[in-house]
């Protein structure tokens, strides 16, 4: 297991990093998700001892992890903005990559080249955005590494080479027990891959949860009823947001829905009611709507 | 045991992995050295020298383009991020691209040696490797050191030239405080000061290694360039743990390095400046110092921070330097000024100058190497063949002191429109070995202090007549036994003209008529100072006032075994009346 324990980190006077906790589970595949600038690049860099923290720790296993760190050596990074060595081919970078990691496998990479159909002569700085993601991609699954951290790694990626790199991804979890931590602003696809979910803002994991779980904690429902809807005063739920559309009212909401219905029947005339299934990229609104962050109301004046 | 091993073949591995990446720069800079030192001056049939001096510059700007080449993932996020993510330490990485640019040197040192070897070149170029090489070498682990201390490798470049001046650096600022040191308290010379500073502890020659250009090397050669190797590789070491590289993308990584460069700036910018305006007042320089120390910190800072705001905390910084600065340059006075109105006793020195040359006994300390032993004949020799009179006698030492204490009361002094003189030297050679050298700067104030003056000019007046003197600064002339055992002619030459009117002159006669003419010059002298700082030698003037053409005597010694060599000259006017009749040279 990985864990990132009270992790902070200034730079200069601006707090990143605010007594992050973090905690990924072998053979499961960690999404980690949020606002702009709230810092998941700089944690993932943090992980990999690319910065150092100004406070907190860093476990894998429950060893600590440092920049001497033996198991370091088996972490890898797949970073946004990619780079590769002046005039390397693919082939040229593993034939590096092969000095420094004890556990690459060629016959993965050789696998991995021809399933995603790489030309791995070509110099990769000439290569097309999505191209260059799918050969640091293989290049990382080829390394056999313990944990893996991918940085916005499906942006610049057509839909089906993103089933292609699911179809991997998942493969290796299942089969290499490793932890794989996904940082992407492409909810809608991490939606359908991730075991468990971190939502980050200000430099701090708001929500950490399994997807499942997060899912049935919040939930959505859509109501019509005869008059206008009070203020709810209950304690087995808890409204989060209530958004009137015509005569229709959409509320998310913790906690029980089945007493939240009651509650309305015994004060309304409830005309239809209906619970509806969160999406991931809701649950992110609606957990960042509660910090206050994208709730302004756009007004033309 | 195993580990280690594994570890090592690694980064064999590595290091030629990192060989093989450079394949280009060693097939490009093999063309470019054969083809610059060794097939143009074939062609060309011309002196190699200019072609293997060039090939020199090109090793320096290939090799330091390379180092930043290589550095150069340590400027750039994502590349930082790449190399920092795979499972080899900085360190390491750092150290192979240090070994293979130190082979990559090498390679091209030994392809410049083909050149010289194939053009049998001079030997000189051999000996300027001995500095070369330590400059390559150091320059190679400098700019590793620069790189990580920069988060560009533009920066990176300029640090580097920036840290190896730092000794030369330190040198200025050092110079600069005694300059001011030279203006505020009387008698000190920013120059001397400098000197046994610099032959005490900054020994620059050694640090640059240039000393060792016509010595053979030694083991303070081994040891001096081991020792900055290490202590350079120790900087690396601790920098690199230390780097922020979230900073990466700034000029300088490190905040308190970016605040030396900005405050070091800060001093040698107005230091520089300074230094040019030796002909201005104390209080003016104080003042452009101060305000061009600002400027620059403020300009420095803005660029480095890229920002026109500069933080409070930056200019608390600056305030706290130029502090402790001040402090600094205050003791430094204090010091001085305790010091500055002593004057030896008598009994305690051996030799006495006064003129105006700051490193009269300069030749007898390198000569003797800082012992006494028979070189201080040689000493006696060397000044007397330049006519420098050094003072030995009791009676002359008491007069210096005498005119050292009369010094320190007026240093207004006109030496007429005729004569400048801007500094007075009285030197010392103490019985302990010690040297005392003062550095009087004079006023040719027109306004001199007439009882000043007067007094100056009877003690210099003491001096000039003194037995020591005439046997000194004419010995030809009054020295008995050096006249004695010489062969010694004359040539009346035309000072206008250069023209010998008489050739081969017996100088036994002439010599009756120069004794008394001399005598009679020095005792009726009117400036008897300006002759002790000029030692006689007074600038002839090609036609007297009434355009009569004036002469000047050649003494010629006759060599034995080696060609005759001329051992004085004199100009001979009007006041050497005995002179002029005997030569019959005017009606």
């Amino acid at each position: 297991m990985l864990k990132v324990n009270d992790l902070s980190k200034k730079f200069r006077d601006f707090k990143v990093l605010n007594n992050l906790n973090l905690s990924a589970e072998l053979g499961q595949i960690y999404g980690l998700v949020g606002s702009n600038g709230c810092g998941k690049t700089t944690l993932l860099k943090h992980i990999m001892n690319i910065y150092k923290m100004d406070s907190g720790y860093i476990f894998f296993n429950g060893d600590a992890v440092d920049e001497d760190s033996e198991i370091l050596k088996e972490f890898y990074y797949v970073q946004d903005n990619l780079f590769f060595p002046n005039q390397f081919t693919l082939n040229k970078l593993f034939e590096y990559e092969k000095l420094i990691y004890k556990n690459i496998s060629q016959e993965k990479f050789e696998h991995l080249v021809e399933f995603f159909n790489i030309d791995k002569n070509k110099n990769l700085n000439k290569m097309s955005k999505g191209q260059k993601k799918q050969a640091a991609f293989v290049m990382a699954i080829s390394t056999q590494p313990k944990v893996l951290l991918l940085d916005e790694i499906v942006d610049g990626l057509d839909a089906v080479v993103k089933r292609k790199f699911w179809n991997v991804l998942i493969q290796e979890v299942m089969d290499n027990e490793m932890v794989v931590i996904i940082s992407s602003h492409d909810l809608k696809e991490l939606d359908n891959i991730c075991d468990k979910v971190g939502i980050m803002h200000e430099g701090k994991i708001l929500k950490e949860e399994n997807l499942e779980k997060m899912k049935n904690e919040i939930k959505r429902v859509q109501f019509a009823i005869e008059g206008d809807l009070e203020k709810i005063t209950d304690t087995d739920f808890d409204i989060i947001k209530t958004v009137k559309i015509g005569s229709i009212y959409l509320c998310t909401l913790t906690g029980n829905v089945e007493h939240f219905k009651k509650y309305l029947e015994n004060k309304y005339n409830v005309l239809i009611f209906d619970e509806l299934s969160m999406s991931l990229e809701e649950i992110f609104i609606t957990e960042l709507g509660g910090v206050g962050y994208g709730t302004e109301d756009y007004e033309i004046k | 045991m195993e580990l280690k091993t594994m570890k090592s073949n690694n980064f064999v591995k590595l290091l030629i992995n990192s060989l093989k990446n450079k394949k280009n720069w060693f097939l490009i800079s093999t063309v470019i050295i054969f083809v610059t030192t060794l097939l143009i001056p074939y062609i060309l049939k011309s002196t190699e020298e200019f072609f293997i001096a060039f090939g020199i510059v090109e090793i320096f700007v290939i090799v330091y383009l390379n180092c930043l080449i290589d550095n150069s993932f340590l400027h750039s996020d994502s590349k930082l991020a790449y190399y920092k993510s795979k499972p080899i330490s900085f360190g390491k990485q750092i150290s192979i691209s240090i070994v293979s640019n130190v082979i990559f040197t090498s390679f091209l040192i030994i392809l410049l040696f083909i050149s010289i070897a194939f053009h049998d070149a001079s030997y000189e170029f051999i000996k300027t490797f001995k500095f070369l090489i330590p400059w390559l070498g150091i320059g190679i682990f400098l700019t590793a050191l620069s790189a990580i201390l920069t988060g560009n490798t533009i920066m990176a470049g300029l640090i580097t030239i920036f840290n190896f001046a730092l000794p030369a650096l330190f040198y200025l600022i050092i110079m600069f405080v005694f300059t001011i040191l030279e203006d505020i308290v009387v008698g000190f010379s920013a120059n001397v000061l400098m000197d046994t500073l610099t032959n005490t502890f900054l020994k620059l020659e050694y640090i640059y290694f240039y000393e060792y250009i016509d010595k053979p090397i030694d083991f303070i050669y081994v040891l001096l360039f081991g020792s900055i190797l290490i202590l350079l590789s120790v900087l690396i070491s601790v920098c690199l743990k230390r780097r922020k590289n979230e900073n990466t993308g700034d000029f300088i990584v490190f905040d308190g390095f970016k605040y030396f460069v900005s405050v070091l700036a800060s001093i040698i910018i107005p230091a520089t400046f300074s230094m040019l305006l030796y002909e201005e007042g104390v209080a003016s320089k104080i003042i452009v110092s101060i305000l061009l120390s600002i400027l620059t910190y403020y300009i420095i800072i803005a660029i480095l921070e890229k920002s026109f705001k500069i933080s409070r905390f930056s200019i608390k910084l600056y305030i706290c330097c130029m502090a402790i600065f001040i402090v600094l340059n205050g003791g430094t006075i204090l010091i001085a000024d305790h010091f500055k109105n002593d004057i030896p006793k008598p009994e305690d020195v051996k030799m006495a100058y006064v003129g105006n040359d700051q490193w009269v006994f300069n030749s007898y300390i390198d000569s003797s190497d800082g012992y006494e032993t028979d070189e201080y004949e040689n000493f006696m020799k060397w000044a007397r063949e330049r006519g420098i009179t050094i003072f030995t006698n009791k009676e002359s030492i008491i007069y210096v002191t005498d005119l050292h204490r009369e010094m320190l009361l007026d240093q207004t002094y006109n030496v007429g429109e005729y004569y400048y003189v801007n500094n007075v030297i009285i030197s010392y050679w103490m019985n302990d070995g010690s040297v005392i050298i003062r550095d009087y700067k004079f006023k040719n104030d027109e306004n001199e202090k007439e009882i000043g003056k007067k007094r100056i000019d009877d003690i210099a007046n003491k001096l000039i007549n003194s037995k020591e003197l005439r046997e000194k600064r004419y010995y030809y002339l009054y020295d008995e036994s050096y006249y004695n055992g010489k062969n010694i002619y004359c040539n009346i030459r035309n000072a206008y003209n250069d023209n010998i009117e008489i050739k081969n002159l017996n100088f036994d006669n002439l010599r009756a008529s120069l004794i008394k003419d001399i005598d009679k010059m020095l005792l009726e002298s009117e400036n008897p100072f300006e002759f002790l700082f000029f030692h006689g030698d007074f600038y002839p003037y090609l036609k007297d006032e009434k355009g009569n053409e004036n002469y000047y005597i050649e003494f010629i010694e006759k060599g034995i075994g080696v060609e005759d060599y001329t051992i004085d000259e004199i100009l001979i006017n009007d006041n050497f009346q005995n002179t002029m009749d005997f030569l019959q040279l005017k009606d």
